[in-house]
Formats: structure tokens, sequence, C-alpha cells
């Protein structure tokens, strides 16, 4: 009959030592992890979750399918799957088995055992392959981004490889132990490792070999129970819970509790002290990190699992920011942080890195503790509007050349033009707003500005951690917006194009990207591009319009819709776009550490052989502009925004 | 307000060694012009050691009299003991106007006797003016010189102190003057003791407070050794060093010495840009200089809009003869 | 009395003189739109010194600021940095430094106040009159242009700020008024919100209703314009355009105007030297 010896072979002591052993010892490792979750209450209340329907597809998506581990390594990928699946059909398995054992249910008989045997062997096939990849990835290719140790890396991948490898050996000796079965030569592995092991062991000795391997077994599953939560592979347990209960968007920063902020972790709410132990410091966050690859000294795994270490106890630092003295993060990592969102966009396990980093900005900003030029700017920004200490009357200065309708207070507007800070002051960006305007008029758009009165979003004031400041000038921009009832509001500027969709709160406002609006125009006819150039184009997706707001084809087809332009795409493209260091207020900052981020995008696009960088942000271009400049390729690639270069193209 | 008789005008005095400084005799041609018709004196009030040059330099310029309280070049530049012996004088005698340099001592003293004697006081003018009837009229500079209040001045005396170059030195009015002296410096009660001297070294002042800057930018070359032509021009020029931001980042030049919207905004009386394009992140940073000589190649250099002279060359060319003429004038 | 100095400093909110400005109707109308004023950076100095010596020696600081709206924002400013105490003079002449001086001497005088500091010349009046009424009435010492100070008890070591960048060390006793420059401190960032905190404290409030300054009488408040300069005589170097240039504007070179100085190398070295020598950076022109 076909069916599943379960344990007859072992001595009954033996079982009982079994049974109290594991169960204990799971005992003893939930009781640990329950501790965790002590951690987690130390927090404040988290803010409503994400809506339902968007947390349990997402959850299948990383937590079952486990489709972000594998992008972009595809390696990386599978291994995961494999011990992932390995271990929950093993774990099925032998749940079936205990089943079938203790409450005399007779599952593991007939062709379902079939079945079962073939699966278990197979994945458990699975978990040996993948595990043994997990160690040759972390001990013999060395990958860097696994170069932050765990207490009990290696131990538990060793533990879990020998539970693996064990049971196949325990099923070998089962299998020549019953006599050698037919029906199990669909146990394959078993079967292989039963004629291996009766090459050494002597046919009279199975019975005793196979109590000897299972008890092995069992001691390296109570091993594995006992480890299991002093290590890394507490994510079993805190990953798919993080993913499950996702909170956060990339977007909008989450809201300033009232008072004063602090930098202790009870500050933090208890989803983010959860995410601190979610984190499998996998490294992708800080491969992708710009302030990473130019030498800064901000890794978004290392704020993360520093904070973790705080948290559990594995260090002990007097404060978690080290300002005048010890502690957990030092402010010049806080501050190396451009907001582009690369780190949350790659991360498998839905980490929100920026809001923890502008957490804890506010507790510096609040505190004082900022430095020049950003003083200067943030002061700059709350009197006069804008962070250039410029009188607000010099905003419209380039509108009176070229006649664009400055709107008066309380005039009705359908459009209206938000021009922005370097829209209206900076060289380099002025030339995109004259472009935009040309355009607009070309097309026969109507659209007025409204110059003076326009203050500075705030964007970079949030992100700086200056709340109060960001607010104030919401409010008075807020108002202005309204004061002219618009049904549309066209911005070239991501940032402010962010902030005025998710923070502002303009309802019954269209808010609009120039990129978007002007493909538009093209694409109904309004904007005949006649004059062309052979040009090589490359775009730049700027963070704040590909990553945060999910606009990557307008650009691309408004560019494409220009006679004569080859467009090709960088390596880092679309939503792993690398990001040209001006974010995050990084325009406003002083952190002259390492390499300077633009440079690093613009030798991207340089090898990939153009002759223009095409940009749909105003801060992007000032980032690069200078950079052909200083590496002496003046004249062989420029810097020019999607509109400067539909300007071109339309007489 | 009582019939005001004396159309008097004491001039405070402020020299540079040898020589009146510029700002003092800008006021004393004032005061000898509003003086002459109105029909009344001009005395000079001199502080420290006041040589025969400066007494026939005073003279020259229509000083009737000179009034000096002496002392060594410390006591003359404290204001407390100027301002005390000047309000000591002003005890004995009463004249209309005292008309200081609106330097930063000559503000000083005028304050301090103003506030001690409780009179009135105009800092800071573009012109003072004697009436016909004896009243003084003042156009000062208020609100960071954007505008101007107009007073009357109806204590006597009045004090007020001129601008520097607002008036500019007219035409000698040359008079022998009668030399008066006044108790010493020292001999003012002072609650504030001089110390000591420190001279501004301008290779390691902080370039807020330079007085003189040579500032370069990209323009000057590619090679961090074309530095070294500009150090000598700032040595030459007893200016300090400093950049834009380009060689700051290329790392050629400390961050402390970069001028613009994320370094720092100076306001020196001379500065010199070398190969800067004058882009609005940097000209924010120096658009309070006083005298601007930009150098580009460039014409359409956006510095050209701020700058006083206005320099189309190479400077590769240009700096070196420059310095060669420098050098001549040693 | 408590231990320690008991340090005042005076603080004054002025319309920024970065944006334009116009006179309507005899006051001043600053062309934004809202109204754009700060605390004097000599003044945010000034606080954020006295909040250092407060550390160092103990004690307490006590702001004030003269005047109506403005003055409380001011306060909330310096009561957001840590002053423990906020006196508001209620005043409405603005450009009448004598008046606020004798306003602020008399509130200060009852708390017996070891030293005073505040700014050099504010950034309206700029009378440089408020420091120097205020040491008289107080019968302190009064230094100005400080950009350092060293505290040993009672005694003052004291930097002072002279032109070019050059310094002088003196001494005083306390008590003292200081009216210092913006280099003695980096301020400290104060946020929006720890401004809007405090609101929450209290501000003392006092009228004050002196007449007007002795002898100085506001006439009008006019748009500033340059007067004729005189000229000794044009300089018979310059060619004729440029003598007729100078006399017609006498003298007084426009920004705006102006060509281009161009050419050959020693032309242009010779125009540079020119220049520097009229301006009276280099020496051999008189």
């Amino acid at each position: 009959m076909i069916g599943r010896q379960i344990l007859g072979n072992i001595a009954g002591w033996l079982q009982v030592v079994m049974y109290v052993t594991t169960l204990g010892s799971a005992a003893l490792a939930i009781a640990v992890l329950w501790r965790h979750v002590a951690h987690w209450r130390r927090g404040r209340a988290e803010g409503p979750l994400l809506p339902w329907q968007e947390r349990w597809p997402d959850f299948v998506r990383r937590a079952l399918a486990q489709r972000d581990i594998g992008d972009p390594d595809r390696l990386a990928g599978w291994m995961h799957r494999m011990i992932f699946w390995g271990f929950v059909v093993l774990f099925i398995a032998t749940t079936l088995t205990a089943i079938d054992h203790d409450f005399g249910l007779p599952i593991l008989h007939g062709p379902f055992y079939l079945v079962f045997a073939f699966l278990s062997d197979l994945f458990g096939l699975f978990f040996v392959i993948g595990l043994g990849l997990a160690l040759y990835r972390r001990y013999g290719l060395r990958l860097p981004q696994l170069g932050y140790r765990r207490p009990g890396d290696g131990l538990i991948l060793a533990l879990l490889l020998l539970v693996g490898l064990s049971g196949f050996w325990v099923e070998g000796a089962r299998i020549a132990q019953t006599g050698w079965p037919g029906y199990e030569r669909v146990s394959f592995v078993g079967w292989t490792t039963a004629l291996v092991l009766s090459a050494v062991v002597p046919s009279g000795s199975w019975s005793a070999v196979h109590q000897e391997l299972w008890s092995l077994h069992v001691v390296f599953i109570v091993g594995l129970f006992a480890a299991l939560p002093f290590t890394r592979l507490v994510h079993m347990v805190t990953t798919p819970a993080n993913i499950l209960l996702r909170a956060r968007r990339l977007g909008a920063l989450r809201p300033v509790a009232a008072g004063k902020p602090v930098a202790e972790l009870e500050a933090f709410s208890w989803k983010q002290l959860l995410e601190l132990e979610a984190c499998t410091s996998c490294g992708r966050c800080s491969s992708v990190c710009p302030a990473t690859a130019s030498g800064k000294p901000l890794s978004p795994m290392l704020v993360i699992q520093h904070l973790r270490e705080q948290l559990q106890g594995e260090r002990h630092d007097p404060q978690l920011i080290a300002n005048d003295g010890p502690g957990v993060i030092d402010p010049n990592e806080l501050w190396s942080c451009t907001t582009c969102g690369a780190c949350e966009e790659i991360c498998p396990v839905a980490i929100n890195h920026i809001d923890r980093i502008v957490d804890l900005r506010r507790v510096l900003a609040e505190d004082g503790a900022l430095q020049q030029p950003t003083t200067r700017a943030l002061e700059s920004m709350l009197g006069k509007g804008n962070p250039w200490d410029h009188a607000p009357s010099e905003r419209a200065r380039w509108a009176e050349r070229l006649g664009i309708r400055v709107l008066r207070e309380g005039e009705p507007c359908e459009t209206i033009y938000w021009v922005g800070c370097a829209g209206a002051f900076d060289e380099q960006a002025r030339k995109i707003t004259e472009a935009v305007a040309k355009l607009c008029k070309r097309a026969g758009v109507e659209f007025g500005i409204l110059g003076p009165r326009e203050g500075c979003t705030g964007d970079f004031a949030r992100r700086l951690g200056e709340e109060g400041l960001f607010q104030t000038l919401a409010e008075r921009n807020a108002a202005a917006i309204r004061s002219h009832q618009p049904k549309r509001l066209l911005t070239h500027c991501p940032h402010c194009l962010n902030t005025f969709v998710r923070e502002y709160g303009l309802e019954g406002i269209e808010v609009v990207h120039h990129a978007a609006f002007l493909e538009q125009l093209v694409a109904a006819g309004k904007l005949p591009l006649t004059r062309g150039g052979v040009q090589r184009v490359t775009f730049h997706d700027p963070c704040y319009l590909g990553r945060y707001n999910g606009i990557y084809e307008a650009p691309r087809l408004a560019l494409g819709a220009i006679p004569e332009v080859e467009l090709k795409e960088m390596g880092r493209t679309r939503q792993r776009s690398f990001c040209c260091g001006g974010g995050g207020g990084q325009v406003l900052l002083n952190v002259p550490i390492g390499e300077r981020i633009p440079n690093l995008r613009f030798a991207e696009a340089e090898a990939l052989g153009v002759d223009v960088i095409a940009t749909a942000c105003p801060f992007c271009k000032i980032m690069l502009a200078p950079v052909p400049a200083e590496r002496g390729v003046e004249g062989k690639i420029a810097v020019k925004d999607v509109a400067e270069l539909l300007a071109e193209a339309c007489v | 307000m009582q019939a005001v008789d004396t159309r008097d005008i004491w001039v405070v005095a402020e020299s540079e060694g040898e020589r009146p400084k510029e700002v003092t005799l800008e006021a004393l041609c004032d005061a000898r012009e509003q003086a002459d018709a109105a029909h009344g004196k001009v005395s000079v009030m001199a502080f420290g050691a006041v040589s025969e040059g400066l007494i026939a330099q005073y003279g020259r310029y229509g000083a009737e009299r000179v009034l000096i309280a002496a002392g060594s070049d410390e006591e003359a530049r404290s204001a407390e003991r100027c301002a005390g012996a000047l309000g000591g004088a002003l005890k004995d005698e009463r004249p209309r106007l005292v008309l200081c340099g609106a330097t930063t001592l000559g503000r000083d003293i005028a304050a301090r006797v103003a506030a001690r004697a409780r009179l009135g006081l105009a800092n800071n003018c573009n012109w003072v003016r004697l009436r016909p009837d004896g009243g003084v009229e003042a156009a000062r500079l208020v609100y960071g010189g954007k505008l101007y209040a107009r007073v009357a001045l109806t204590s006597v005396p009045a004090v007020a102190s001129l601008r520097p170059g607002a008036a500019g030195v007219g035409k000698p009015s040359p008079r022998q003057p009668q030399v008066v002296a006044l108790p010493p410096l020292s001999q003012v009660a002072a609650r504030v003791s001089y110390r000591g001297f420190v001279p501004a070294d301008p290779r390691t002042v902080d370039i807020i407070e330079a007085d003189r800057i040579v500032a370069v930018g990209r323009g000057i070359g590619s090679r961090p050794e074309a530095l070294a032509l500009y150090e000598q021009l700032a040595d030459r020029l007893g200016a300090s060093l400093a950049s834009s931001r380009p060689l700051v980042d290329a790392g050629w030049i400390p961050f402390e010495r970069q001028v613009g919207q994320t370094g720092k905004v100076v306001a020196p009386r001379l500065y010199l840009a070398c190969g800067i394009s004058g882009a609005s992140h940097h000209t924010l940073g120096m658009k309070s200089a006083e005298c601007v000589v930009a150098v580009n190649r460039d014409k359409n250099a956006e510095i050209f809009k701020l700058a006083d002279l206005k320099v189309a060359a190479d400077l590769e060319a240009v700096v070196p003869a420059l310095l060669k003429r420098l050098e001549a004038q040693k | 009395m408590s231990p320690g100095l008991r340090i005042a400093v005076c603080v004054k909110q002025v319309l920024d003189t970065g944006v334009p400005l116009a006179v309507a109707n005899g006051a001043v109308r600053q062309e934004a739109p809202w109204p754009i004023a700060r605390v004097g950076a000599a003044e945010r100095a000034a606080l954020e010194a006295a909040l250092r010596w407060r550390e160092q020696m103990g004690g307490a600081v006590l702001a004030v600021s003269v005047g109506q709206d403005e003055a409380e924002a001011a306060l909330r400013l310096c009561l957001a940095r840590g002053a423990e105490r906020a006196v508001h003079i209620v005043r409405a002449d603005r450009l009448d430094a004598v008046g606020s001086a004798s306003a602020v001497a008399r509130v200060l005088a009852n708390e017996a106040v070891d030293l005073v500091v505040c700014g050099g010349a504010s950034g309206d009046g700029a009378s440089g009159l408020f420091p120097a009424v205020l040491a008289a009435e107080l019968d302190a010492a009064l230094l100005t242009a400080v950009s350092g100070v060293r505290l040993e008890g009672r005694h003052l070591e004291v930097e002072r700020r002279l032109e070019r960048g050059n310094r002088e060390q003196v001494s005083c006793e306390l008590p003292a008024v200081l009216a210092v420059e913006p280099v003695l401190a980096e301020p400290r960032y104060i946020s929006v919100r720890a401004v809007q905190a405090a609101r929450e404290r209290m501000v003392e409030t006092v009228h004050s209703s002196e007449g007007p300054s002795p002898g100085y009488d506001l006439l009008a408040l006019e748009p500033a314009k340059p007067r004729p300069k005189r000229v000794s005589g044009p300089d018979a170097r310059l060619s004729a355009m440029d003598r007729l240039a100078h006399l017609v504007t006498g003298g007084v070179q426009q920004k705006q105007s102006g060509g281009f100085t161009e050419g050959a190398a020693d032309q242009v070295a010779d125009a540079i030297l020119r220049y520097l020598q009229d301006k009276g950076f280099v020496r051999g022109r008189t």
C-alpha cells in the first residue's frame, strides 16, 4: 500500500525528546519574537493604512511572487523564491505529516502521497539549491552590498542548509530502512540519497543509521528555531507584516506631529519601528542611491540598520542624531539625501527611507541645527518667497518683455502658468519658461501668471524639515491660486507639481506638467514641429516626475515628434533613473563631500554618445547644465529642457 | 524757537597719516560754502597727532581756526575720547552746526556727542544746509539708502555727518588758520581702555570683511597653476582672493572663499572679477561691491551688467600686463 | 536678584530694504505682495551672543523692542530662541531713536541690567543714536562695532571691527552697552514653528508717550537721489567726450552706461590701472 511510514523506526523516548525540544524551541522562538512586538509598541500611532485594494495585490506581488527581489538581480530573485517556496512547501509537508501521525488522519496515502512525495522532494531540492546560491553570493562572490553583517548570518544559512540536507539524508535512510518501496522512486532526491548512502552504510545497520540521521535532523531543526529570532531570519515574520501593513506612498511626506520633534525611537510610529526589523539589509537601496554612489556619508540601508541596532539594543548610543556628541546617525548622512526615491522604488519590502530621513531632518531644523547657506535660503523663502533673496517684484521681469498677462488680484483665469522660483530667477531655467510661453502662444493657449504674488511652493522647505515654513508658504500660495478660480495649473517644475498634487489639496484644479501638456498639443496638431536637425537625444527622467508621479512616456512622445531626433535610453532610465542631485533641498545645501552627483549622471549620458541631454525639470537643468563646460565638452553636449527643444523645432 | 545768532560751523576732521581724509575735505568745502553764504566762521576740530602739514591742508580748504585735542593715534581712534573732547569744547562755545564725515568713527563721535548733550543729530547725510534764517536742514539716508529723510535740526549746535563721496571736494579757499590747543585726549574721562590694534591681513581676513577682492572664475584657465598669477595680483593690490563656485567645486579654492548664493555675501570697496561669467547665483554674493571691475573674454557675460569697468579682453594677456604696472608703482 | 548676568537685548523688526520702497502720503510703502520685514543681522547676532553669555555665566536674557505689531514679531523671535522675558514698549514713532532709547533706558534702569546688547544702526533709521542715548541715560560704558567679546566676571575684553577688516582690542567694566556687528555670533536658525509656539509665551507691555527727539524735526520722507557732486575740474588726460561726460554727470559713473574697455593688452592694462588710481586703490594720482 502506498503510504508513508512516520516515525516508525524512531524509539519512543526519542520521539518524546523530539516533541519536547522542537515544540520547546518553537515556543521559545515565538516568545522571543513576541518581544519584538514590544519594540514596535514603543512607537506612536501610525496614520491610516493604504486601502486594502492596494495592499493585498501588492502583498501577493512582493511577498508571494517576490517579483521585486528579482528586479534587476534575476539570480537573487530565483534564489530567494527557491528558498522561500522550498521552505513553505517543506513546512506544509511536515505539518501534514504531523497531522497524519498525531491526529490519525490518513493523508499521506495513495496517489496523493505520490504527488506529495514528489513535490516535497522537488521543493526540497529547490530549497537546498537556493541556499547554496545564497552561501555562494555571500561568501563566494562576496557581493559588496552584502557587506553588512548581522549576528548569525552564516549560522542561519548553514542551519537551513543542514536542515534541508539532513532531511534528504533521513529520507534516504528511511527509504532504505523501509525496504526500498518502489513507489518511493517519485521521491527522486531521497531515492538517490539512499543509493549514495547504501555505498557506505552496511545493510544491517539501516535502522540505527536512520535513527541517528533523524536525531541529527531534529538537532538542526531545534538549532534553527533557537537561532531564528536572534538573526535576520526574523524577517520571515516582520517582512510580510511590513508589506501587508503599508501606510505610505512615495510623494507626500507624513504630516508632522504636534509639539517639538525629538530624535527618539518613541517618536517614530510603530510601523516605522516594525520597518526597521523588516529590513533584511539586502543593500539594494544603497546600490542605487546617488549619495552613496558619489561618496557621501549616506547609505540608506545603514540608516535603517543602525536604527534597528539601537532599537534592538545591539548599540547603545546616547542619542539618535550625532549632534555635539556620538549618536546613531551623523547629520551629514541626513543632509546628503536628495529624496530621489530610488531606494524606496527598489526596496522589495516596502521600506520608506525618505520619511525617516525627513523626520530626523525635522528634528535638526526645529533645533536650529542648520548651517549657511541653508539658513539664508530658508529665511529668504519666508520673507521674500524665494530662496535667493530676490524681491518679489522681480518675478515677472521676463514676462514684461514677452507681453505675458500678469494677473491682478481676484482676476479670474482658466489656466495659470505657475512659473516657480527657478523659472523666474535662474538664467538656465528662465529659458524653459520662455520656451513654454512661446509654445503656448503658438498653440493659442491663453494663460496668466501670478507674478509677484507667486511664492516658493515650499517643496524644498518641507524636505529640509522646515514644516512650519512649508505650511506658511502653502497657505499663502493656495489662497493666491484659488483667488483666480483656475481650472488648470500648468507648471514646468516637477517639484511644484508634486507638492501641488499631493501636499496642497487644490480640489477641482487640474495640475499638469508642461511635458504632458505640450505633448498633448503636439498630438493635437497645435504645435507643428517642422524644424529639425540631426540630434541624438537622451531623456533624463526627473525623479519627481517619473518615480514620484509616474510620468515617463509623455516627454518621450514629445521628443519623438521632433523631426530627425534619435532618442536613446541610458541604462538607468524610467523608474531606475539616476538623480541629478538637486532634489531634497540639495540646491540649498552644502555637503562638500565626494563627487558631485550631476557629474556621475552626465558621465552616463556622455558614454551613451548623445548631443543633447533632455530634461523636464528646471533643477535637473540647473544641476546638469554646467557640467559640459567643467568637463571640457561644452558645445559637444548640451543640456536642454523638452520645452526648449520643442520651441526650437516649432517655427 | 528763539533767534539763533551764530552761523559758525565746526568740522570734525579725520586724517590718514599726513593727509586729511577725503570726506573731511568734502565736509570742509561744504562748511566753507555754507559759512560764506551766511557770514559765519569755519573751525576744524582735529584729534591726535596733528602736524603742521595737516593744519595747512585744513587752512587751504577754508578753515579759519583749527582746534586741536592732542593725543596718540590710539587715543584719536577712540570715539569716546574724541566725543568727550568735542563735548567739552562745545560747553564753552556753541557753533550752529558740527559737521563730521560719516565714517565709522565720525558717526560714532557724532552720536555720542549728540546723546550726551541732547542735541539734534542727522547721521549719514547727502547734504546739510544752513538756511538764511539760521535753521539747519539736512537730507539723510534711511531705509538702507533707499529713501531720504529731510529733517530740520533745531538744537544749537546741531550735529550732522556727511556721507563720503556725496559732496565732492571743491576748489581750495585758502586761509591762514588760527591754532587753538584744547585739553589733550588723555585728560578725557574714558571708561574704555585701549588694548591693541590688529591689522587685517588680506590673505587671511574673512572675505565678508575684505576691503578689496580679486575673484576668480572658470575663465582663468583649466589648470590650478593658473591661480598663482591671481594670488600675486591680490597680494599686489592688498586684496583677498575669492572665487565663484566652479573652482571651489573643483577643489582649487577652499569653500570659505566662495562668493555667491551657496557661499558668502561680500561688500568690498573693490571687486575685481576675473573670468567670472556672472550667473545670478554668483552676483547675489557680490552685488553690494562698490567698484566692480570685470574682465572676461565674452562680451555677453552677465557680470558686465554689474561692472563699473567692463574689460572685454583676454585674461592671460591683460593680467600679467597689469601686474607689471602695479610692480612699477611700488 | 538671581545670580549671573542680567543681559538685555534690544531688537527691532524693520522693513527689508532689499525690496523696493516708495513714499506715499508721507509714509513708507513697500512694493511687495505681503509685508517683508526682518530683524537685522546685527540684532540677531546680539541675541545669539547674549544667550551664549547666559549659558556661560548664568543669569537671564531680557528682550526689548519698541514699536507696534512689528515689535511683537521681533520679541516672539527672541522668546523662541530662548530669552526668558520679553518687554514690548508700545510706541508709534518708528524712526525716533532718541525717544525709543529713552523709553528703553527707563525700563532697563528698573531691571538693574548689567549688559545691554543691540545692533549698531538699524535697517530703517540707522542714526546710531540708540546705543549712544542708552549708554548716556544708563551711565554705562558704550562700545560700538563690537565683533568679539570675552567676559571675565564684570570685566569685558572686547574686539572692535574697524574698517577694512582691521580690529581693535579694548576693555572696560560692566555696566556696558554694546552695539554689535553681525560677525559677533552666527545666529542659530529659528524655525517658523518655534516662533509660532512662542505665541504662547507672555510678552510684557509698557506704553510710552515720550515726546519727539530734541532738536530733530522730520520734515518729509522722499525717494533718495544723489546730489550734484562738486568737481575740482575734469581730468585733462581724458578724451574730450569723456571730459564732457564727466562734467555733465558730475563725474558720477552710472553702472548701466559705459562701454567696454578693449584693445591691446597694454592699453587695457593701462585703463585698468587708471581706474584703480582714480578710485584710490592704487597710488599714483593725486
